[in-house]
């Protein structure tokens, strides 16, 4: 365990459709160290998703372990899960799933909230991510009147206001051009090498292999790892 | 605190629907407290009136396995010892004796039955439509207006009618008295016969001794009659048949009239939050459906079931919280509009209407306002179930 902060040891997940049995994930093992940035690619229906579900608990594996630290994501109870998802890890979704009720900052804030922070704190550290987006005219929008790229900003931005050690991102810049996708992943890799912590992507996007350490290919349910 | 607020927000997220079902929510509040208000209006209008004709309660004679006919009338005595019982009861308002008459009432067209009561206050027994009213020790009487209209009266003035009346004591007296007034009860039926007379004219012209066929009790609070009834009965343990009722006794309409009422008021209760029951979940259900993917996202970034229970019922608690205290304030300006317009309501088979007011209670409208509530809630909890089954993963497939 020495040294490594995810390990995942021989997890399968299998789900039956109309009586036939789709192996999602199929025996996988890995190991990633701290300060690691590890990319997951393959095509539709590999398995990614639900590899990324997996290691976070929001999907119970059929067999396997899965830990971060000595935290046993595979025995824990449901709501043991979400506190560690609140307190350890910043999820980035595909759609960005944002809450359309809300504004940019109040999405943002959201995590902060539920952490029971102070609001001054919640403030400073909120407007420091708008700031460093740039994006703080965008602030008080509504998620309906934001674009794309602006949405997916938001996502990133309320993924990392609770300065998670796991970043866990599934197709973050499908809607970014590629000079914001430039500056996502180097945002993202700079504070998961400063903050010593672990970034798990899935992506078909090529810009990405300048950023990550760690290279692998998913195909009906099997992680292969390929060179870089 | 917070997810209160994002309940909140949530409800302006889709502006029509939240304000189509807090519409549903007001003009159910209103329908139940107005229809409340308006059964609790009658219900006390009906007891104040039936109060007023036959007083809080009311001293008669047993008739039945009496020998002598004139053994049923109070005797003066009596009056006197039921008089001097009740002045030391500080919540006695009044007491008044009534000698109830009947027998023949005519002029030159015709004549016609009547039935009578001789009081010794007549001039505030009933309000004179036409003429004046009659005093103690003239020999005048007032009749019902449709009395008046079969006797063929056309003008008070001049006009003296016949009376046949009898009594067990002397037997059949005639004579005439002057007509000082008509009244009218609003009640047709009673209007056919009805005849007021001063107690004390009544006695001299049947030939009787001071006797009265009912004493009427008029209490300052109707709510101590119970306890004034049993000390009277007590204290008259030595007098021989008398009987004691109470106004609700003596009116058994009074009751049924409020149990139809309050069926009435059940039904319609029912009906209504069922229609608020069915609107509310239906709509929950859609509003919810909607945002599966949020509430996956929101327990993937680590909210708790019970927080995304408590976020939905937050929707419901502000949707129910408005609806309600607009309902509230409308019913009461409502009530109040009412009110202010003097409109007349005429019940079946009566001649005269009275005022329509809807008799608005804190009780009644907290009442109310709770059922309504706990109807909403009520109506969130199959959507929100519907959701609860759903695993993070199939939330977030909007599955």
């Amino acid at each position: 365990m020495a040294g490594k902060m995810l390990r995942v040891d021989s997890i399968s997940k299998q789900y039956f459709i109309n009586d036939t049995v789709v192996k999602a994930n199929d025996n996988i093992s890995l190991d990633v160290e701290k300060g690691t940035l590890i990319w997951i690619y393959g095509k539709s229906g590999a398995g990614k998703s639900s590899f990324l579900n997996s290691i976070v608990g929001l999907n119970k594996v059929d067999e396997g372990r899965i830990f971060w630290d000595d935290y046993e994501v595979t025995q824990a109870t449901t709501s043991e899960n979400s506190d560690f998802r609140k307190n350890n890890c910043g999820l980035i979704f595909q759609f960005f799933e944002l809450l359309h009720s809300q504004t940019a900052y109040q999405n943002v804030a959201l995590p902060l909230k539920l952490l029971k922070r102070k609001k001054e704190e919640i403030q400073k550290k909120v407007f420091e991510l708008f700031e460093h987006f740039d994006m703080v005219k965008l602030m008080n929008n509504k998620i309906n009147f934001l674009s794309g790229g602006e949405k997916q900003r938001v996502a990133i931005m309320r993924a990392l206001v609770t300065n998670p050690s796991f970043i866990i991102a599934d197709e973050i810049t499908a809607c970014l051009d590629e000079k914001t996708s430039h500056f996502v992943y180097a945002y993202l890799k700079k504070y998961i090498k400063e903050k010593n912590g672990i970034g798990v992507f899935v992506s078909h996007d090529p810009l990405i292999k300048d950023y990550v350490d760690d290279c692998y290919y998913m195909e009906s349910g099997v992680l292969k790892n390929v060179s870089l | 605190m917070f997810l209160f607020k994002i309940g909140w927000d949530n409800l302006w997220y889709n502006k029509k629907r939240t304000l189509l079902i807090i519409l549903l929510i007001i003009v159910t509040t209103m329908a139940m407290i107005l229809y409340n208000g308006y059964i609790q209006y009658t219900k006390e209008g009906m007891a104040l009136g039936f109060i007023e004709s036959s007083g809080n309660f009311q001293i008669t004679k047993e008739f039945l396995g009496m020998a002598e006919p004139e053994d049923v009338l109070i005797s003066e005595e009596e009056i006197e010892e039921i008089k001097n019982i009740l002045s030391s009861v500080n919540d006695v308002k009044s007491v008044e004796c009534v000698l109830e008459f009947s027998g023949i009432i005519g002029n030159e067209y015709t004549s016609e039955i009547f039935w009578g009561e001789a009081v010794d206050n007549p001039e505030k027994k009933s309000k004179v439509i036409d003429g004046v009213p009659v005093f103690s020790g003239e020999n005048k009487i007032v009749i019902g207006s449709l009395l008046a209209e079969k006797l063929n009266i056309d003008a008070i003035e001049d006009q003296y009618l016949n009376i046949l009346s009898s009594s067990a004591e002397n037997g059949i007296s005639l004579s005439s008295f002057e007509l000082a007034g008509i009244t009218t009860t609003g009640i047709p039926q009673n209007d056919k016969g009805l005849l007021i007379a001063a107690r004390d004219v009544i006695i001299d012209f049947l030939g009787i001794e001071n006797s009265a066929s009912v004493i009427k009790v008029f209490l300052n609070d109707d709510a101590e009659k119970h306890t004034i009834m049993n000390m009277l009965k007590n204290d008259l343990q030595d007098s021989t048949g008398v009987v004691l009722r109470d106004w609700v006794e003596l009116n058994p309409n009074y009751a049924q009239i409020n149990t139809m009422n309050a069926t009435q008021y059940l039904i319609i209760s029912g009906i209504l939050s069922v229609l608020v029951f069915i609107a509310l979940m239906q709509a929950l259900i859609s509003a919810f459906n909607e945002r599966l993917r949020e509430f996956g996202t929101m327990e993937a970034i680590g909210f708790k079931k019970k927080d995304v229970i408590v976020l939905m019922l937050s929707e419901t608690f502000w949707l129910a919280l408005i609806g309600i205290v607009i309902g509230v304030v409308c019913s009461y300006g409502f009530a109040l509009i009412v009110r202010s317009s003097h409109i007349e309501i005429i019940p079946p088979g009566y001649s005269e209407g009275y005022k329509l007011i809807f008799y608005l209670t804190v009780k009644d409208i907290v009442k109310n306002s709770l059922f309504i509530f706990f109807t909403c809630i009520c109506a969130t909890i199959y959507p929100m179930i519907s959701v609860m089954k759903k695993d993070v993963t199939r939330l977030l497939k909007n599955d």
